[in-house]
């Protein structure tokens, strides 16, 4: 787009105002470095490509896997205390934190664009995710702030609460598993 | 595991008044689960036909395939559902006369759901899981059209469905009825419960758990000796997973409680939540029966037999 309009500036300038050449061609240089720079500060702002943990593919998703069997494990861990079926408070707060934490490691470094279905062996991620990535970080944003409430809730003793927003939470793990997450058998 | 149930106390109480799910109607739990209940066999069955009628509507999921998520009008259709035959676009079953089924006569709607025929006498693609419903008692498909009947009128037309021949020829459905749709309903079963038979009509009849849960072959039958066994071709193209009592390939190592919880709020035993569709199974469907519902589906389904 930015060089597109560059264009018009520069066939404008030969056109309408009847420059001389030299003076056209710096003034196309201006024009295109211009637009170039533009494209540039666009394109990284419209990419948000967050740093990815490693520059290794493979490796990113391995730890992707890893962070998600974390909270799968403390989701069970504050079920446990929820279903009350052994569970304790430490466990739910200790759980809780893990989620929260995790849960900014995910869009920013764990969700590298080389690293779907087909482009890693058995990786779960749907092609979905980068097709629709505003969505995707607006469901993973919703799992950040659901575990930063469930955090805060749990810093109480009121299982009824806790019950509540663990289903919250849990909601917003199944939303993101529905459109984004395709499992291996 | 109903022993189970009192020590859950007020978390389970929370849940399953359906604060997890801002989808339920503040109104509406009470009177849902009172008729649940009197579908279960226990309490109060309620009075009101369309009360009655929503607790089938929730048990037979069917917001889901009639409603384009998100963006849609509620039950105006529209939704693609895409299958090894073709793209199917669910129809409009509003109260609206013109594009909806308003002009629907009581009969007219339990021929669709036991027949699988439109008022005019055609036959329904089985994309429309008739031959589950068809098990439906039809005092259960009555209050189901009661239901129906009061939502909201939307009026939008039926989009034509995209399936190419011969699958896409309609006037072979009738012949595929006859030999594949089997309206003899669920016959009881000595030795079992209750419970057991409460289980198995949410799951095969209400629930139509088999219509992605199960094989089919080439002609898109559901492959019954493999019922429940899982698809490899499920919707969307995708893989669905068994869910018979086989403990590697099925859910035989999941206890009644942990099925009966992941259909509460979709959480399985590892702690990981489902997705891929089931998800929005839990969120329109599951997580509105009574527990006691929930806990006869998990009762059912630890007694069906793996896949030979």
């Amino acid at each position: 787009m930015s060089i597109r309009e560059g264009e018009i500036c520069v066939s404008n300038f030969i056109t309408s105002k009847g420059h001389q050449p030299l003076d056209i061609i710096r003034r196309t240089v201006i024009a295109l470095t211009a637009a170039g720079a533009l494209l540039a500060v666009a394109g990284q702002a419209g990419a948000q490509s967050p740093q990815p943990v490693s520059s290794d593919p493979a490796v990113v998703t391995q730890e992707r896997e890893k962070t998600m069997k974390s909270m799968g494990d403390a989701m069970k861990k504050i079920s446990a205390y929820v279903k009350n079926e052994g569970g304790t408070i430490d466990g739910v707060r200790e759980g809780a934190a893990t989620i929260q934490q995790a849960s900014h490691k995910i869009v920013p470094s764990l969700f590298p664009a080389d690293t779907g279905i087909g482009k890693i062996k058995d990786s779960e991620a749907k092609p979905e995710i980068w097709k629709q990535w505003p969505q995707f970080q607006q469901a993973a944003q919703k799992l950040e702030s659901t575990s930063a409430e469930l955090v805060t809730v749990a810093a109480t003793d009121d299982r009824a609460a806790i019950a509540k927003q663990f289903g919250q939470v849990g909601q917003s793990c199944g939303g993101c598993h529905d459109n984004f997450r395709q499992k291996k058998e | 595991m109903l022993s189970r149930l009192p020590r859950l106390g007020i978390p389970l109480a929370v849940m399953a008044s359906g604060v997890f799910f801002v989808s339920v109607s503040a109104s509406a739990p009470a009177s849902a689960q009172e008729a649940g209940k009197g579908q279960a066999g226990e309490g109060q069955v309620s009075e009101d036909p369309v009360a009655r009628g929503e607790y089938i509507f929730n048990a037979a999921g069917c917001l889901g395939c009639h409603t384009v998520p998100k963006t849609g009008e509620r039950l105006a259709g529209g939704r693609a559902l895409k299958t090894p035959f073709g793209t199917f676009y669910s129809p409009n079953i509003t109260p609206d006369r013109e594009t909806g089924i308003g002009g629907w006569s009581e009969a007219d709607f339990v021929r669709a759901m036991r027949e699988g025929k439109a008022p005019d006498g055609s036959a329904y693609f089985p994309v429309f899981p008739y031959t589950s419903f068809t098990h439906l008692t039809e005092g259960d498909i009555r209050d189901l059209k009661a239901y129906i009947d009061a939502q909201p009128a939307v009026s939008q037309a039926n989009k034509p469905h995209e399936v190419s021949p011969p699958f896409g020829w309609r006037f072979l459905l009738p012949v595929w009825q006859t030999l594949f749709l089997d309206e003899s309903g669920l016959p009881e079963e000595a030795g079992r419960d209750e419970k057991w038979h409460r289980g198995r009509y949410l799951v095969q009849a209400a629930g139509h758990c088999g219509e992605c849960h199960s094989p089919r072959n080439f002609l898109g039958v559901v492959d019954h000796d493999r019922m429940l066994a899982g698809s490899a071709s499920g919707p969307e193209g995708k893989a669905v997973p068994s869910i018979t009592s086989d403990p590697d390939k099925g859910i035989g190592k999941w206890s009644q409680g942990e099925i009966a919880f992941m259909l509460e709020i979709g959480m399985q035993p590892d702690g990981d939540f489902v997705g891929g569709g089931m998800n929005e199974v839990v969120e329109n469907s599951t997580s509105k029966l009574t527990a006691e519902d929930r806990d006869a589906i998990a009762a059912y389904l630890k007694t069906v037999p793996p896949a030979p």
